[in-house]
Order: structure tokens, then C-alpha cells, then sequence
């Protein structure tokens, strides 16, 4: 049997522009075009011909060093960024993707951030009323609903966001580095166990991460990234292996 | 199978309607309701701009306020508040795709809400301040008839304006970053010609090109008509002005659609 599919990429590729002398204005876009200068820019391929299928219910790591393209990968699946031409990008389901000090507006209370991203996800208030409880429950917050999120620790933030996408009917995860910040045992506990019972319920998730551990756990297959391009795809514990032994050899190298 | 998606559809649009209005909610609270004086700056603002000129007008530079019958201070009040939400809408608008990008890089969002959002905030504000006008002009002896209910038809001329002008120069700002001098310099334009300082009759006859151009002549002077001099509104203007809106909120809302996701890879 077939498993369906989350989110489709095929021929993916990211081309970005940039510009060397930056013709950000009009004074210089107006000198470029009188003096028949061509403006200046390089192209920079991020990513280059991504093909891959993430399943319904699978929970699936990305991994790679900095500047690999992961987070291109990340804005292209939330449409944030488009991709280039002849890629195609199918998704099924209401995605969230959940990276520290995103999401939420450190301006406004516990209470708002929940309705604003209830709301943006789908939500309608009556939904959002009768979760709002649970989501404050396990995030610990009872005692700070309406206190202003800018007063809250990294790891209250954390919680928070984590407890609105359990309970916001998020299909999609998209986890960019979103764990290892925390030394908060309880709370990690309880999102482990979240974890595990999340994917009986099938739900989808993305895990970007820099440790090998968190992918270990949580994740079947993975895929690891490098300049842009699928270096290996298949299952989560080979895909690590050979990353982690190809940067011992780069820094025996060094 | 057409009638269900269809009832779907409807739904969908209600937590839309939702989600705009709760984004504006959250965007007035966090504009007033983070200062210590709230709301009240809301009102401030205009009431301090008006006494600088009431004062210059009437005292130093006596021949522009000359000819108004209106007292000069609620009629400078009037144009003033109405001009400056749409300045604030423009100038917010501007900068939603960057203020509002925790969001957008996190959820799927339809962009245009926010903007739609944004501009609702501030139209919140712009009807306290209506209100707080209208008691004021009661207070030096306005008397107010059935003309009143065009008010809304005004503040939602001001919001398509307003929401759409935002709108196209939240992209252009990005592609041309110098863009904000020029804006500087016609918001300054717009401040002496939309009929801020004298009568919409003055412009027509002095200037008659801005008074065609410059929808916020017609707007201010139909609020004037409705509320200072209790007579009807200019139905000519009123309904050339609500086509300009609409128009120009309607390509807003297509050069939203089509170039922020550009736009947003240069932010």
C-alpha cells in the first residue's frame, strides 16, 4: 500500500540574485540604464533539481552544514519563497513550521499570539476557545495568559509555540533547529511524548537539525544536504553515519 | 457535490473575515494600548497638529482662515484627521510585508489580510477620533441631520485608498529603497492641497487640476458637507472618489498577489 504523500518536490531548484553593486534605489537604477550598464548581479544556486516525496504520518530529518540550502529547502516547502521555474511543489495540509523566536510577536500576550496563529491556520474562534486551555496547559503557562510574550524565557517561548501547533490542527511540522535549546527536562519529556503519539495520530514532520541525536530519535528517513544538492536520502540512521563520518574526515583533512 | 463546497467556501470566508479582524485587533492593541496614555495619543496627535495651524492661521497668516464661517479649529480638525489616517495606512502598509514576516515565514498567510488588517487597525482609530470630532463640532454648535450616514461611505473611501496605496509601495519600497524621499514629498503635496486648510470651492477654482486629481479634496469636503455644514454631500465626488479607491485597492491587492513572494527573497 502506497502511503500519501505530504509534500511532493520535483526538479526543485533555487536560484537567487545577487546583486554586486546594489541597485536598490532609483537614482542608481536610472544611472545604470542611462550609462547602458548592465546591472551587476551574480546568481547564486541554492538548490539545485530537489526531488522528493515526504509521506503522511513520517517524520523526516534534514540535515547538512550551514549555507547547504536547508532553510531555502524550509521557505520554498512554506511558499515563502518561489522556486524556479519548472519545479513543481504539491503540499497536503495545513502547515506550521516552528523555529525559535519566530512566529509569535513578542509585543502582544500569550492569549493574542494563540488566536493569531489559531486564526492564520484555520481556526475559527469557537475552535480556538475550546483549545485555548489545553494549549496554555501544556505550555505551563497558566500564570502568564496575559502577560507580554517579550517577558518570557527562550524556553517559555519555546513551549508555547510547540503547544500551539499540538493543538492549532497543524498537519505539517517544519521543526528548524527547534529543539536542543531548552534544558527544560519536564517540558522535553512531555514533547518526546508528544512526539510519539503525534505520529500515531499522522501528522507530518520536518525536522531540521544540527544534531544527529534528535534526528536518530525522531526521525526514519533523512536527507543530507550539501550545496545545495541531495548528497544522500534513505534511512535516518545510514544518512547520519555517513554525514558525521564524512566531517570527521574533513576536519582530519584540516 | 458544488452546493457543499460552496457552504465550505462560505465557512472558510467567515474565519477569514475572523482572522483580519483579529490581526487589526491586535495591531490597534499593540499601537495604543502599549503607552501608558493609550487611546488618547490616538486623539493627541491631531488636536496638537490643529492648534499649530489654528494658531499660525488665525493670528499670523489671518487671510487663509478668512471666509470660513465654520469655527477654524474644527474645521482644520475634520480634514486633518481623515488625511493623516490615510498617511498612517500608506506609511504602515508599507512596512507590513517586514513587520508581519514572523508570520509569514511561519504560516501560510494570504498576504493581502494583513494588509487589509493593518489598515482596519488604524481605521479604528480614525473613527474614535470621528466621534470625538463630532462631539466637539456638537459642542460649538453643529447640528447634525440624516447626511451622517454617508460617514461610513467616507471612512471606506479612505480605507481603499489607504489599504492599496500600502499596498503597491510595500513592493516598490523593496525594489527601490529611495522610494521613501519621494514619499515624504508627496505626502507633503497632499498635506496643503486636499482642501486641509481651506474650502474644496478655493481649490476648484484656483487649482482646478489638483482638485481633479487629488481624491482627498472630494473626501474632505464631504465630510465637511455632512458634518460642519449639515448639507448634502457631493454625490460627483463621492462616487468618483469610491471608484478611485476601489481601483487602486484592487491593484494593490494584484501586486500583492503576484510580486511579494519576489519581494520577499530580497527583504
Amino acid at each position: 500500500m502506497e502511503a500519501a504523500i505530504a509534500i511532493s518536490l520535483k526538479n526543485i531548484s533555487k536560484t537567487f540574485r545577487i546583486h554586486t553593486s546594489d541597485a536598490n534605489t532609483i537614482r542608481e537604477r536610472l544611472t545604470n540604464i542611462i550609462l547602458r550598464k548592465s546591472s551587476n548581479y551574480k546568481l547564486l544556486k541554492a538548490l539545485y533539481d530537489i526531488n522528493v516525496d515526504i509521506y503522511k504520518g513520517e517524520s523526516f530529518g534534514i540535515i547538512g552544514n550551514n549555507g547547504s540550502g536547508k532553510s531555502t529547502l524550509l521557505n520554498i516547502m512554506m511558499e515563502t519563497y518561489n522556486p524556479d521555474k519548472g519545479g513543481i511543489l504539491e503540499t497536503n495540509g495545513k502547515m506550521m513550521r516552528l523555529a525559535l523566536g519566530m512566529g509569535i510577536d513578542p509585543n502582544l500576550t500569550a492569549r493574542d499570539n494563540i488566536y493569531v496563529n489559531g486564526s492564520i491556520i484555520g481556526l475559527s474562534f469557537k475552535k480556538i476557545g475550546i483549545i485555548f486551555e489545553h494549549i496554555i496547559e501544556f505550555a505551563g503557562l497558566q500564570k502568564f495568559i496575559d502577560v507580554q510574550v517579550k517577558f518570557y524565557s527562550k524556553g517559555m517561548r519555546q513551549r508555547l509555540m510547540f503547544s500551539i501547533a499540538m493543538y492549532a490542527d497543524a498537519e505539517i511540522f517544519l521543526l528548524d533547529e527547534f529543539f536542543g535549546g531548552t534544558g527544560d527536562q519536564e517540558f522535553k519529556a512531555k514533547s518526546d511524548k508528544a512526539f510519539e503519539t503525534r505520529l500515531v495520530n499522522g501528522k507530518t514532520n520536518i525536522i531540521v537539525s544540527h544534531s544527529m541525536q534528535i534526528i536518530r530519535k525522531h526521525c526514519k528517513r533523512a536527507l543530507w544536504l550539501e550545496n545545495g544538492k541531495i548528497i544522500k536520502i534513505g534511512d535516518a540512521i545510514a544518512v547520519t553515519d555517513e554525514y558525521l563520518k564524512s566531517q570527521n574526515k574533513s576536519q582530519n583533512k584540516s | 457535490m458544488s452546493i457543499i463546497s460552496k457552504i465550505l467556501d462560505r465557512f472558510q470566508d467567515i474565519n477569514r473575515f475572523e482572522r483580519i479582524w483579529k490581526i487589526a485587533q491586535v495591531d490597534f492593541k499593540r499601537r495604543y494600548y502599549n503607552d501608558r496614555l493609550g487611546l488618547i495619543w490616538a486623539l493627541l496627535n491631531p488636536v496638537l497638529t490643529v492648534l499649530v495651524y489654528y494658531y499660525v492661521f488665525t493670528h499670523i497668516v489671518k487671510r487663509i482662515s478668512e471666509g470660513i464661517d465654520q469655527n477654524y479649529a474644527i474645521f482644520l480638525f475634520s480634514g486633518l484627521i481623515f488625511w493623516m489616517a490615510f498617511v498612517e495606512m500608506m506609511k504602515k502598509g508599507m512596512r507590513t510585508l517586514i513587520t508581519k514576516r514572523y508570520l509569514i515565514e511561519n504560516i501560510k498567510v494570504k498576504k493581502e489580510d494583513l494588509f487589509i488588517s493593518s489598515s482596519l487597525a488604524i481605521t479604528f482609530a480614525l473613527v474614535f477620533n470621528i466621534v470625538a470630532y463630532l462631539v466637539m463640532a456638537a459642542f460649538f454648535g453643529v447640528h447634525y441631520s440624516f447626511n451622517l450616514l454617508f460617514l461610513p461611505i467616507l471612512i471606506l473611501n479612505v480605507f481603499l485608498i489607504g489599504s492599496g496605496v500600502g499596498m503597491i509601495l510595500s513592493i516598490i519600497l523593496i525594489y527601490f529603497r529611495d522610494i521613501s524621499h519621494i514619499i515624504n514629498l508627496v505626502v507633503m503635496l497632499g498635506f496643503w492641497t486636499s482642501g486641509i486648510f481651506f474650502k474644496a470651492e478655493l481649490i476648484l477654482e484656483k487649482a482646478p487640476i489638483i482638485y481633479y486629481l487629488n481624491p482627498f479634496v472630494g473626501i474632505i469636503d464631504n465630510v465637511r458637507r455632512i458634518t460642519l455644514y449639515n448639507i448634502e454631500p457631493n454625490l460627483v465626488t463621492i462616487n468618483a472618489n469610491i471608484i478611485t479607491g476601489l481601483l487602486i485597492f484592487i491593484l494593490g491587492f494584484n501586486v500583492i498577489k503576484n510580486f511579494s513572494q519576489s519581494a520577499m527573497e530580497k527583504l
